[in-house]
């Protein structure tokens, strides 16, 4: 009885291991390809767009809903409902770099790649230029993914945008401006960044929803879905959508959608929504006051010897804030690179373990006086060290008034990078905290 | 006597301008080329012809707020300077938070030298070049060994084909003066006072 037992306990565990190995991990979804490895455990021979979400979206992404139409994922309002663009955030390969998948809700338009926007996955991976390591680029990626897509067959190199004559060109770069940039050495494509609130000096932010406006938009659809979709199908809607784009559309893309499928938009709908209640920054439940936070800034700073040193911040994440006047980040990632011209370090591929912020007026958000340290890794490169060498450091910024203060240093205690803001500029400087009310 | 008196003077102006820039700090220029689609392509030229020392570093002062640069901006520093590879310049894109395009030189070799001068920094921008034509493209240069600011005049528009023009009548200038000048007379003089 006790060997039958032992057998029956083993095999239970063994069945369970396998499963387990098996199974996608949407956590481990980092780069284009860890996303499609886990499209492609998910094991689903018929998908959509919201069992990909549910699946694969890594959890505490910074959600971005937009409707926004300058992009080849166009925003729109059809049958007085808002149907954005949602663009999720996540942590990359490394803590410096993002893994951002984005998707679109209007179900009309946007037709690239042979598909609609609404039936496509867009994703991309923060890396670094292979020719100046301060400057981040993305790989990009193109996934169609309509009603009843076979997820196992999706393959990285077909969706990934590949350079002539090494695989497809997915035509990111039509927006994603990728002029002298090279090719990676698989023959990847790379595309730049862009600012959901900003695209070719056209102010963006006035599209940015609310999240929690999601709710609405999906009681919305459901209420709507039969002159949604009569509106989805109507030419003359389809080609002014976009209508006087900083990037016009090419032919073939302002076209109607003669099937759109209300019932997986309903799906996709109500998976964002759930995202965003119980996974999304900020949202994991049990950390009281947790909220999904961030910390910007930057400029031009002078040391007591007049030599400049530049930093650019943009860390984010889940933070627990104590108090208003008191934060604490679980897991900082973000861009944060500064450059000493007294000695040509420059300070990047930064990782902190930790940083913590204060605000001796108890306001952090009212900016007045704030106070930021954090320990972490960075790599440190000179003359003397082309390619970099990894280092432990300390950061502090402090801000008083309009006089801000920053320095980076090395395990010893010397300043690799930091200074004053100059006297008489205080535009020339910034640091600035932003949290969600928790 | 007429031809004689409007070279002269036009090769005055060619000199004085030479002497001009010959005490002026380092000076920045820059020509734009449209490149269709509401875009313009601006081109740095850094001119250290008569400043004093090397510089490392040219600063971009309202790359945000004027010119609308970001991280998606293409933002091109020089390369391979003096055709050595290692001789590369980088730069910090700016962005919402951050105002000013850094470009930094990180290797002394590909510094600019003290009577040198050094183009290939580049960016697209949607501004309309007559913005800054005639002032307002604020930018800064760094001394490569104290790390220090070099505070500068503002970056001057070179129309290429009206520099071209003036060098040509300047030549003409040179040449048809020394042709018609009466026997005896004085040289100019090509040195600075």
């Amino acid at each position: 009885m006790d060997t039958r037992l032992a057998r029956a306990t083993c095999a239970a565990v063994l069945l369970f291991a396998t499963g387990s190995a098996l199974a996608a991990d949407r956590n481990d979804s980092k780069t284009i390809a860890t996303f499609v490895k886990c499209l492609n455990d998910t094991k689903k021979a018929k998908a959509n767009v919201a069992d990909v979400i549910e699946a694969c979206i890594p959890d505490k992404c910074k959600m971005t809903l937009t409707m926004s139409q300058q992009s080849a994922q166009k925003a729109c309002t059809l049958a007085g409902c808002k149907l954005p663009r949602v663009i999720f955030e996540c942590d990359g390969p490394e803590a410096s770099l993002k893994f951002r998948p984005s998707l679109l809700m209007c179900p009309t338009d946007s037709k690239f790649n042979g598909e609609f926007g609404v039936n496509r996955i867009e994703a991309g991976e923060e890396t670094k230029n292979p020719k100046d390591a301060s400057e981040t680029v993305m790989r990009m990626a193109d996934i169609n993914v309509p009603p009843d897509t076979d997820l196992t067959r999706i393959d990285p190199k077909e969706v990934t945008s590949k350079g002539a004559g090494k695989g497809t060109n997915k035509n990111c770069n039509m927006c994603h401006s990728g002029g002298a940039l090279d090719l990676t050495p698989e023959g990847d494509l790379l595309s730049r960044l862009i600012d959901p609130r900003r695209f070719k000096a056209k102010d963006l932010s006035e599209f940015i929803l609310k999240n929690d406006e999601i709710a609405g938009i999906c009681t919305c659809i459901k209420d709507n879905k039969d002159k949604i979709a009569m509106e989805a199908m109507n030419e003359d809607i389809a080609r002014k959508l976009g209508e006087g784009n900083v990037v016009p559309a090419p032919a073939g893309v302002l076209v109607a959608n003669p099937k759109p499928d209300m019932d997986v938009l309903v799906a996709m709908c109500e998976s964002v929504a759930a995202y965003g209640q119980r996974k999304a920054c900020g949202k994991t439940p049990g950390i009281p006051g947790l909220a999904c936070s961030a910390v910007q800034g930057g400029g031009k700073f002078l040391n007591a010897n007049a030599a400049v040193s530049t930093l650019r911040m943009d860390l984010s994440g889940d933070a627990v804030i104590d108090n208003p006047g008191s934060v604490r980040f679980v897991n900082p990632r973000g861009d944060l690179t500064a450059y000493n011209y007294q000695t040509r370090a420059l300070i990047t591929s930064v990782a902190l373990s930790s940083l913590t912020g204060t605000s001796s007026a108890g306001n952090l958000e009212a900016g007045a006086a704030l106070e930021f340290s954090g320990v972490g890794t960075a790599l440190v490169i000179t003359p003397f060290a082309p390619k970099g060498v990894p280092t432990s450091i300390t950061f502090a910024a402090t801000k008083i008034g309009s006089w801000i203060s920053f320095s980076l240093r090395n395990s010893g205690g010397a300043v690799l990078a930091g200074g004053a803001g100059e006297p008489g500029f205080p535009e020339r400087t910034s640091l600035a905290f932003y949290g969600d009310a928790p | 006597m007429a031809h004689s008196s409007i070279a002269a003077r036009l090769c005055a102006l060619v000199l004085a301008s030479v002497s001009f820039a010959g005490e002026a700090a380092p000076v920045v220029r820059f020509s734009v080329d449209d490149v269709g689609g509401g875009q313009f392509r601006y081109n740095l030229n850094v001119d250290n012809s008569t400043g004093s020392g090397d510089i490392s570093g040219l600063l971009v002062m309202n790359g945000n707020s004027l010119f609308g640069l970001d991280n998606s901006s293409e933002i091109v520093p020089p390369e391979n300077v003096g055709g050595n590879p290692a001789a590369n310049w980088s730069f910090l894109a700016p962005g919402s938070f951050l105002d000013i395009l850094f470009y930094f030189s990180l290797d002394p070799a590909a510094d600019i030298p003290m009577g040198g001068s050094l183009g290939g920094f580049s960016f697209l921008s949607m501004l309309d070049p007559s913005a800054v034509m005639s002032g307002g493209f604020a930018v800064e240069v760094i001394d490569s060994i104290s790390g220090n600011e070099i505070p500068l005049q503002n970056a001057q528009f070179m129309d290429e084909p009206s520099g071209l023009l003036l060098v040509a009548l300047g030549l003409v200038g040179l040449f048809g003066s020394r042709s018609l000048r009466p026997a005896g007379s004085a040289q100019f003089a090509l040195t600075r006072a």
